[in-house]
């Protein structure tokens, strides 16, 4: 269409994230160590970015990654682990030392802040954190009573995160996301994720047209009304997996939680696989082509990670 | 047949599983658990996955327990929001926990050792514990028994039992009934009906009252008609081993 007025939003991951001020909110999509935005995780510690409030209903990788590097100041989620793996070492040290505040939530009480927001509400009414520390602890929960029939809630206060990074399979540059139909159901709660935020990047696998996305319709979770940036990433989710894409790297894993023990060795980490590295292209280069396409097929060194 | 601590641990926890019940259930020794169950006395059991996988009939039982995409055979496959949805909506009849701290009331702390602030310990938190165990029509909690578990009180309340005692959880607003029952490589324990706090129902072969007092730093009551754990039988320990479990991934 000629003179068209859709914008194109694709950019690089530099440019994309380059806009991020520090003390910024930023929610981050995926699940445990799964299609968490790792590109894009990475490019924040690339540009050191610093006193980041991080929102999440479900992580690992990701928030250990960032917690280890500086970046976070503060968490708000239900869930920080490393899977099978076991503990999440970076956010044990900089919790336990005071350097970074955390904020909890039950699984589906993380899910309503973004929720409540995505459908105009300030706050969702829950009953999971009831009785527990979890209203202690958590300004954003409070206790109410239904006007209908005096049933007692915690209001879940909605947030409207300054930014939301996602990664998904596929994009055309004017911001309509798609995942494949082979998915492992995780992503039903990054489309909340998406609505909710004021600033939404996702980067994908593989850019299309606007005419694949139109020939597959009902794969379109994130409409460009919602999507800010659109970043082209391919195995932007590495060392986690992206569904039926690619697996975990469980060799990578493995080395990144070895390698958050300590500090030290956490940042001979960084600087060998993030600040030493230009970008996300360099990145893959180093990862090299036949350990990305091969990392899934390789046989579990992970007990029980097949189930993660 | 000799049985390690995992099995005994296994077998008393798929005890909890009766035919027909809806099950959420994660990964682990609990999943292995209600395979066992699917397997013997409760063909009919759903399992549902957090993953959104609703009631898969593998072929194999082995293959089950290993691969997460047991979509061929399931009666619906939805995502994390639907099997959520159906915690919320009370149409899940037991769920199955672990824990790093739990207390006489079966009130689990899986977030923070020490102060909140500044933890000693910082863990990851509820993920979905708190959710099954407000909502769940009643859970089980299956952990290692020791004093460190074991507590007085809990550090932090991340997932709820009994709360407070009776009449506390209908107080506080919370749908679910709470937890039925505790098991742990020692013994098998319930909650009293009228005080809600935890009492010895068994131990298991080769353990004693004493061993299991020594293990927990607060007060036990013991049902007076106090047994040994049914040990897991030939039939049972074959099914795991063989046909559950061959490579020994769980147990």
């Amino acid at each position: 269409m000629p003179g068209s007025r859709i914008p194109e939003r694709l950019v690089s991951a530099q440019e994309a994230i380059s806009v991020i001020p520090d003390g910024a909110s930023v929610a981050i999509g995926g699940h445990t160590l799964r299609r968490h935005p790792m590109a894009l995780v990475r490019e924040l510690i690339r540009q050191r970015k610093r006193g980041l409030h991080l929102l999440g209903w479900n992580n690992g990788i990701d928030f250990d990654m960032l917690i280890g590097a500086g970046v976070a100041a503060k968490i708000e989620t239900s869930y920080v682990g490393m899977g099978p793996l076991g503990l999440a070492r970076n956010l044990r040290r900089h919790v336990e030392s005071g350097a970074v505040e955390t904020v909890d939530h039950s699984e589906t009480t993380a899910i309503d802040m973004f929720r409540a927001t995505a459908l105009g509400v300030d706050f969702l009414p829950n009953r999971t954190p009831l009785g527990t520390d979890l209203m202690t602890y958590n300004d954003g929960l409070v206790e109410i009573t239904s006007p209908f029939t005096g049933q007692t809630y915690a209001a879940v206060r909605g947030v409207e995160p300054d930014f939301v990074l996602l990664h998904a399979h596929s994009a055309d540059v004017h911001g309509n996301v798609q995942l494949d139909e082979a998915n492992w159901g995780d992503n039903t709660v990054d489309p909340f994720i998406g609505r909710a935020g004021k600033h939404v990047i996702v980067s994908v696998e593989e850019i299309v047209s606007t005419e694949h996305i139109r020939a597959n319709p009902r794969r379109t979770f994130l409409p460009r009304e919602y999507v800010t940036r659109v970043v082209h990433a391919p195995f932007g989710a590495h060392p986690c997996c992206a569904d039926a894409r690619y697996g975990y790297d469980q060799d990578e894993l493995r080395r990144y939680y070895e390698a958050s023990k300590t500090q030290e060795t956490f940042e001979e980490y960084l600087a060998d696989r993030v600040t030493s590295v230009g970008d996300h292209w360099e990145y893959l280069d180093k990862v090299g082509v036949a350990n990305l396409l091969t990392s899934a097929t390789h046989t579990s060194n992970v007990k029980g990670a097949d189930t993660a | 047949m000799s049985f390690s601590k995992d099995e005994i641990m296994t077998v008393a926890t798929s005890r909890y599983i009766a035919d027909g019940d809806t099950v959420f259930i994660g990964t682990g020794l609990p999943m292995v658990a209600a395979y066992l169950a699917k397997a013997t006395h409760a063909p009919n059991v759903a399992l549902m996955f957090e993953s959104g996988v609703l009631d898969p009939r593998p072929r194999s039982i082995a293959k089950a327990v290993g691969d997460p995409r047991l979509v061929s055979t399931a009666r619906r496959v939805s995502g994390m929001m639907d099997s959520l949805l159906m915690l919320q909506g009370g149409r899940v009849d037991l769920g199955v926990l672990g824990c790093a701290q739990v207390d006489r009331f079966g009130n689990i702390n899986t977030t923070a050792i020490g102060s909140y602030e500044r933890p000693s310990t910082r863990l990851p938190g509820s993920g979905g514990a708190n959710d099954i165990a407000s909502c769940a029509k009643h859970h089980l909690i299956v952990t290692r028994h020791n004093r460190r578990t074991f507590v007085e009180s809990v550090d932090y309340l991340t997932t709820p039992g009994h709360l407070t005692g009776p009449g506390a959880r209908q107080r506080a607003g919370l749908p679910g009934g709470g937890p039925i029952g505790v098991v742990t490589d020692l013994g098998v324990f319930g909650f009293d009906a009228r005080t809600c706090e935890m009492v010895v129902e068994s131990v298991h072969p080769g353990v004693s009252l004493d061993d299991v007092r020594a293990a927990t730093a607060f007060e036990l009551a013991v049902k007076p008609d106090l047994s040994e754990t049914k040990p897991p039988s030939d039939s049972e320990l074959d099914i795991l081993r063989t046909r559950i479990d061959p490579e020994g991934v769980y147990l």
